[in-house]
């Protein structure tokens, strides 16, 4: 291939870059006009004997010198296909950093685990940080890759970096690596359960979230069911590595009683009150039986002893009773609205 | 698109006067004109960036996205017209179809009128304002 035509390949890739998620007939016509600057420019080229090194340069430097052009044209397309011009409200960024500040997040923690992974095993050389070190790294390609694939497979790459994040969840005391971990996990799944909900596995970036019309949102508390089950999931793996039991304990049970909670609203359709209520008494409802069993098979590891054991426990028993409280003020008030007048 | 648009998009660009010009859009008005003379009616892209680099000094050719970004902002504005040209032509050339401009009676008094405010005295608002 000659340069002027290797330049005309990067001019339309990059003319299909900023041309992506707008309307058709815009992107259409810019890319046909570049296709049609670039052939003529060449043909012109060799009218004139200019070297094809200097016409593809010119095209490349017409490219590049374009740039805040193009993007700013690409703004103003945009923003015509919406009709309003957000610019002046600062809505498009706005908006951008609203829908995809937890895939900003994903990709960093994806380098973080890859350069971590790497890491281990030149800092302590046994073979259990060679593996580890190895599922390290695994788990960020495979976030960075959900990135990528997101963009065409919206749902495959959105499990591809829940899976990612599950990575971060041992690493509980530095505190602030599970958070990170949570903080990609949950927004990942719930984005898996809009993408379900909108029946398709192709829709992001396939056209740009502003001009596509918004899907059928999951109804209410459905939405969240992908993410408590992330959640759980994250809290047994993360239970397992540590392989202790107080923490895995604590671990597990609060998202699993966050999960009964979830599931006990979901037949409800409830007050706010009644949820708030649900929610106290499935917390204690779960950690109750997990508490007893532990004591079953011989751990107390879970006895704090001293205040801070009377504290605890007298906190469970007021949680308990206020959101059998609140269950039944929910339940009264229902009851009353449901009343003819 | 409205002119108001248009010119909120950059925060960095001054609001503009209705009716004034930008360089390259002075710039793009002037080489159609002066294609028209040659009895070249319609134009394309690369042949109105040819056509500007002529007109001056040691000129480069127009960045792509500042050419097509002007040419579209002076559609709207009404003071170009286009269209695409007929596909046939196209494959019997061998070539991707062009874009065709012109440059409409409004575009005319447009550029009359910014020549005239460039005629005025120093202490007249200039009719260039901002850059492309």
């Amino acid at each position: 291939m000659s340069a002027p035509l290797r330049a005309e390949a990067i001019v339309l890739r990059w003319a299909r870059a900023y041309t992506r998620g707008l309307p058709d007939e815009a992107a259409e016509r810019r890319l046909g006009e570049l296709a049609s600057d670039c052939h003529e420019q060449r043909h012109w080229g060799r009218e004139v004997g200019a070297s094809p090194v200097a016409v593809a340069t010119s095209m490349v430097a017409r490219t590049l010198a374009g740039l805040p052009a193009d993007l700013l044209w690409r703004s103003s397309q945009l923003a015509t296909a919406r009709d309003r011009s957000p610019v002046t409200e600062g809505r498009p960024m706005g908006r951008w950093i609203k829908d995809n500040w937890w895939i900003a997040l994903a990709g960093l923690v994806g380098v973080f685990l890859v350069v971590f992974g790497i890491g281990l095993p030149l800092e302590d050389r046994t073979l259990g940080s060679w593996i580890g070190g190895g599922v390290h790294v695994a788990l960020g390609l495979t976030m960075l890759a959900g990135i990528g694939v997101r963009r065409t497979r919206r749902k495959r790459g959105d499990v591809m970096i829940a899976v990612g994040t599950m990575a971060m969840m041992p690493w509980l005391w530095t505190i602030v690596l599970p958070v990170l971990g949570l903080l990609v996990l949950v927004p990942a799944l719930i984005d898996l359960s809009d993408a379900s909900a909108a029946g398709g596995d192709t829709e992001a970036g396939a056209v740009d979230d502003r001009t596509r019309p918004t899907p059928p949102a999951p109804s209410g508390p459905d939405r969240l069911l992908p993410a408590i089950v992330g959640l759980l999931t994250a809290a047994v793996v993360a239970a397992a590595v540590i392989a202790q039991p107080t923490p895995a304990v604590v671990l597990v049970a609060a998202p699993l009683s966050l999960l009964v909670a979830h599931l006990l609203m979901r037949r409800l359709n409830a007050s706010a009150t009644t949820r708030v209520g649900a929610t106290l008494v499935a917390t204690n409802f779960v950690y109750g039986p997990v508490l007893m069993l532990a004591g079953l098979i011989g751990q107390d590891s879970l006895d704090l002893g001293g205040t801070w054991g009377t504290v605890v426990n007298y906190l469970v028993g007021v949680i308990g009773v206020a959101g059998l409280g609140l269950l039944v003020a929910g339940f009264i008030a229902s009851r009353r609205q449901a009343r003819p007048a | 698109m409205t002119y108001g648009k248009i010119s909120s998009h950059n925060a960095r660009m001054p609001r503009r006067k209705p009716g004034s010009l930008l360089p390259l859009e002075v710039d793009v008005l002037e080489a159609g004109l002066s294609l028209r003379r040659q009895h070249v009616h319609e134009f394309h892209g690369f042949e109105l960036a040819k056509q500007i680099a002529a007109g001056g000094t040691a000129r480069k050719l127009t960045a792509h996205g500042t050419l097509y970004k002007a040419l579209g902002r002076l559609e709207d504005r009404g003071l170009l017209s286009s269209t695409w040209e007929d596909p046939d032509i196209a494959v019997e050339e061998g070539r991707p179809r062009r874009r065709l401009y012109e440059v409409t009676g409004a575009g005319e008094r447009a550029l009359a009128d910014w020549r005239q405010q460039q005629r005025k005295p120093a202490s007249g608002t200039p009719g260039l304002e901002g850059a492309p």
